[in-house]
């Protein structure tokens, strides 16, 4: 018989505890959000220091027994007293903890995502020294008073798509390292990727019209009215003049005339396999959006614009991102 | 496990950050004071240049090569190990663990490191009390748990380092003291209920230095040329009827019945001879002997000793000469209840044997008190003449003084014909060797004598300069008898009232003194209340309940009650304080509203914050431009979604809190019922 490693053996002892205690590990059940902590799903054990703490307890007390020496004594059950209220007090840490939203702006498929978790008490107490880990990373936090606080994990990301939060362990050494508490969540929350945008990409199809068009459309365009600035609005459109003499950012409003710039058609694009077609529309859609070009992006079954703007850029990257 | 991917090597790698350093350095200084304050002086002074040179250098993290921190634990190890002969004691032991808790400093770079160091100093207060359990001890140690404790919350805080809001140290001590204070509940009814052993599994290693003064199984008179008082406490008894004339308090110690001409010891040559019978002529004194630990195994009775009615597990016995002796040394405070007589006659009848034993002398020693003495003897009618003309001679040309000279070999002859001035010893030893001389069977007692009352407490205490020695002679059909040559010199020694009240309270008048029998009674019940609980103690402590002798289960069974019942209570408790504080705005506002309700304006639950306000200002229009500002001001602090400015909080904190309202409008008489 082959010799079995020590993470074999953990790794099949896991497997089995999740396939026959689903509610002790906590691991596979997906539950929607918030998701409060509470004492069922809350474990303990003592750490490699907590261990060691117990066997010096241990041995203290067997020497003070011994001598009948009761100063020692109380020493002995004051110390095996306070390591059990601390390890009340990490339960408590850990007790109605909330996990209310999980956040994160969309990226592209290689880049790293910052996924924000919004964490509040359920149960009015100070948190301190909790950790939260979401493979590969580990982070820590507090929560000092009632109001929610955010911890942020960087997560790589493989593939576009929706990328499930997976399983979030929540654990805390608080206050004196004696235990580990922790738990496990699972939120039911998925995360939008979008496509990575292909490097060193041809031009955007059409170039050769584009300074006409350029040109074209300011001639053509009418400037309609002027507004306030919003967040993501192209610097090209900033009224600096207008912006100068009211004191307020402002930015003109075009006109929406029905003409299109580019047209970006995943069907046109043959002779490049599946996934690279999906970058490069990606890359191009990027580039209009750059150049505040309106696009129009035709996908199999379905025609998105011709738009611009970051809400238009933002349904096209979706749906490329979960295209089959 | 997962956790284990994510950060490898958790404790080792994680390296200690300065305060986090100066945490571990200030613990394993208080660890070490209780235990170094027990320890010889100048290994105490090396320890103290070891630990301040350790945190300096973790302090400016320098780093300490392995191979100079076995030279100098081994030399430090060494050192130890000669001062203590090589050999291994209890002290050894303590003094060796004082002596790596430095040095462990000079390696504490790591969490890990740290944790181990912590962990050690717990271990080294514990070695402290195996030593001393006085009240400094226990103060230091007291000490030295906080500290450590503090010290370990501090440095887990590198577990998360993110995690945590910074805090003082004060609040860090506060914090632990709040831990410690909600964990003391569950150690007390666990130190009052956990069965104890009846009897110890394994002996208490003995000290090889003997830092303890007291008395000695040898007494070299004219070895000495100063006795030093001491006042340190040794015996406490509480008698359970009158007590004994304070010129009867003769607490006997070990009986001395060997002499070299020098030197006299206890002599083994009367190991296992039967213990010499006793008739006790008066009534039987029982009383309750506190005794303050010795490293020795004699127990301190009241002359004369007839049996031991409770002793813990300490099992006494008899000698032949009447010492008492428990089977172990007493290296703890120890209670024993006894029965003495002060009226009996002792052997009245002595083998030839122990005639012979109990009148020799070495013959080379003291010439001249043998001449003397053969004169004497030639003269004498009968012993009782001898011993008259010896106590006469004593009165008539001797001093007592504390401070003798230096006796040379035949010390007695010296004593007797040139210094003639000396304390107990000096006296008991050249009566007993004169009445020796003189064919009388006689011995040398040492122990102590007399006594000061307390009547605070109702007990009598013995302090250590009270140690005395005297002499037992063998009259024939009369036994035994004590003959305290001391008393023919000076008397005061021995009776009351020659200086100040007791004898031996040091003159001590007034508030002094109530202060002092107060301080007194308090280490009494100290000793009587802690230091004496045992497993006879503790089975006599379910009592109240109704069960006298409580047996192991019935203990466990109250032990796993009292914890059940602690648990509960700590986790309600624990629960019902959320450890936040409140936001001093909402405090100091809810305060404010407080008054106003005195002063009949009450909020209703359902009222805002401006509602109330407005329905306030109608009704007391005294009051409205207060309540208007406050009450907008307040509004805008806590509710408004920008960032709040710092002063204008604290200002309006302020405000809130300085109003003062009054009962009644003073211009306008009230218009409204106020709910």
């Amino acid at each position: 018989m082959p010799a079995m490693t020590e993470s074999s053996w953990r790794s099949r002892l896991l497997a089995l505890a999740e396939r026959r205690l689903p509610a002790l590990t906590r691991l596979r059940a997906v539950e929607p959000l918030p998701i409060v902590l509470h004492r069922r799903r809350i474990y303990v054990l003592p750490t490699g220091f907590g261990l060691f703490f117990m066997l010096l307890v241990a041995c203290m007390a067997l020497g003070a027994l011994n001598y009948n020496n009761n100063p020692a004594l109380m020493l002995v059950f004051l110390l095996a007293s306070v390591a059990h209220t601390a390890l009340l007090r990490g339960y408590l840490n850990l007790r109605g903890l909330r996990l209310l939203r999980i956040v994160a702006e969309p990226v592209h498929a290689g880049q790293p995502l910052q996924l924000r978790l919004l964490f509040d008490s359920a149960e009015p107490r100070a948190r301190q020294a909790l950790q939260v880990l979401r493979e590969p990373q580990q982070e820590a936090f507090a929560l000092p008073g009632v109001e929610p606080a955010a911890v942020v994990i960087q997560i790589p990301t493989l593939r576009r798509g929706w990328l499930k939060v997976g399983r979030i362990g929540l654990s805390t050494r608080h206050p004196m390292g004696l235990f580990r508490i922790w738990s496990w969540l699972h939120p039911e929350v998925a995360v939008m990727v979008y496509p990575q945008p292909e490097v060193a990409a041809p031009p955007l199809p059409g170039e050769g019209l584009r300074g006409q068009t350029r040109r074209d459309r300011q001639a053509r365009d009418e400037v309609h009215s002027l507004r306030d600035y919003r967040v993501g609005d192209p610097l090209r459109l900033m009224a600096w003049k207008r912006s100068a003499q009211t004191g307020r950012a402002m930015v003109r409003e075009f006109e929406r005339p029905g003409g299109v710039d580019v047209v970006l058609d995943f069907d046109a694009l043959t002779g490049v396999e599946r996934e690279a077609r999906i970058r490069r529309l990606t890359r191009w859609l990027l580039d209009a959006e750059s150049e505040g070009l309106r696009s129009q992006l035709r996908l199999p079954g379905k025609v998105i614009g011709p738009d611009a703007g970051p809400g238009h850029l933002g349904t096209c990257l979706r749906e490329l991102a979960l295209l089959p | 496990m997962r956790w284990r991917r994510a950060r490898p090597l958790l404790d080792r790698g994680l390296p200690l950050d300065r305060s986090g350093f100066a945490w571990c350095a200030a613990a394993a200084c208080a660890a070490l004071l209780p235990i170094g304050l027990l320890l010889p002086g100048w290994l105490g002074a090396v320890l103290v240049a070891l630990v301040l040179v350790a945190t300096a250098l973790g302090l400016k993290r320098v780093h300490v090569p392995a191979f100079l921190r076995l030279l100098v634990t081994l030399l430090v190890a060494v050192m130890v190990l000669y001062m203590h002969g090589f050999r291994f004691g209890r002290d050894t032991g303590a003094a060796l663990l004082a002596a790596m808790l430095a040095l462990k400093l000079l390696e504490t770079r790591r969490l890990r490191d740290a944790r181990s160091l912590l962990s050690f100093g717990l271990f080294a207060i514990m070695a402290a009390f195996l030593q001393d359990q006085g009240p400094l001890t226990l103060l230091l140690a007291l000490i030295a748990v906080s500290v450590g404790l503090a010290a370990l919350m501090r440095i887990s805080e590198l577990d998360a380092p993110r995690g945590v809001p910074s805090s003082s140290v004060a609040s860090r001590l506060l914090q632990t003291g709040g831990l410690i204070a909600l964990s003391l509940p569950l150690a007390a009814v666990a130190f009052l209920l956990f069965p104890r052993l009846g009897s110890p599994l394994w002996g208490v290693p003995e000290n090889i230095n003997e830092p303890r003064t007291g008395l000695s199984e040898k007494m070299s008179p004219g070895d000495i040329s100063e006795l030093i008082v001491d006042d340190t406490p040794v015996l406490r008894v509480r008698f359970f009827g009158p007590a004994p004339a304070r010129d009867q308090m003769y607490w006997r110690g070990p009986v001395l019945n060997d002499f070299d001409g020098r030197t006299w010891t206890t002599g083994g040559g009367l190991r296992g001879v039967e213990v010499a019978p006793l008739r006790s002529e008066g009534e039987p004194l029982r009383y309750q002997v506190t005794q303050e630990p010795t490293d020795r195994r004699w127990i301190m009775a009241l002359d004369l000793p007839v049996g031991v009615f409770e002793s813990g597990n300490s099992d006494p016995f008899l000698t032949m000469d009447r010492m008492l002796l428990a089977k172990n040394p007493l290296t703890q405070v120890s209670r024993h209840e006894l029965v003495s007589t002060t009226r009996y006659v002792l052997q009245p009848e002595l083998l030839p044997a122990f005639r012979e034993w109990f009148t020799r002398t070495p013959e080379n020693y003291n010439p001249r008190t043998r001449a003397l003495i053969s004169q004497w003897r030639a003269a004498a009618a009968d012993d009782m003449d001898v011993v008259q003309r010896a106590l006469d001679l004593f009165h008539d040309e001797f001093t007592y003084t504390l401070t003798p000279e230096l006796l040379g070999r035949d010390s007695v002859d010296e004593f007797m014909f040139e210094t003639r001035e000396g304390y107990c010893e000096h006296f008991a030893s050249a009566f007993t060797v004169m009445m020796r001389n003189a064919g009388i069977p006689a011995r040398v007692v040492t122990g102590y004598q007399g006594g000061y009352y307390n009547p605070m407490g109702d007990y009598w205490l013995v302090r250590q300069s009270g140690a005395h020695a005297w002499s037992e002679i063998w009259l024939s059909g009369r036994g035994w008898i004590r003959i305290d040559p001391t008393a023919a010199v000076a008397p005061e020694r021995v009776e009351p009232g020659a200086d100040g009240a007791g004898g031996d309270d040091n003159g001590a008048e007034g508030f002094w003194r109530s202060y002092s029998d107060a301080a007194d009674w308090i280490r009494r019940g100290w000793n009587d209340l802690v230091l004496g609980f045992n497993a006879a103690t503790q089975r006599r402590l379910l009592s109240p309940f109704g069960i006298d002798e409580a047996s192991w289960p019935q203990l466990g069974l109250a032990l796993a009650t009292g914890i059940g019942v602690c648990l509960a209570a700590l986790l309600l408790v624990m629960l019902r304080s959320p450890q936040r504080r409140q936001d001093p705005l909402l405090a100091a506002w809810e305060r404010y509203l407080r008054r106003l309700a005195a002063a009949g304006l009450r909020k209703r639950p359902s009222e805002s914050a401006s509602a109330f306000a407005t329905r306030a200002a109608h009704l007391r229009p005294d009051l409205a431009d207060s309540l208007a500002r406050l009450s907008h001001g307040y509004i805008d602090q806590r509710y408004a979604r920008r960032e709040v400015d710092e002063s204008a909080r604290l200002e309006l904190i302020a405000a809130l809190r300085g109003q003062r309202i009054r009962k009644r409008p003073t211009a306008r008489p009230a218009t409204g019922a106020t709910q």
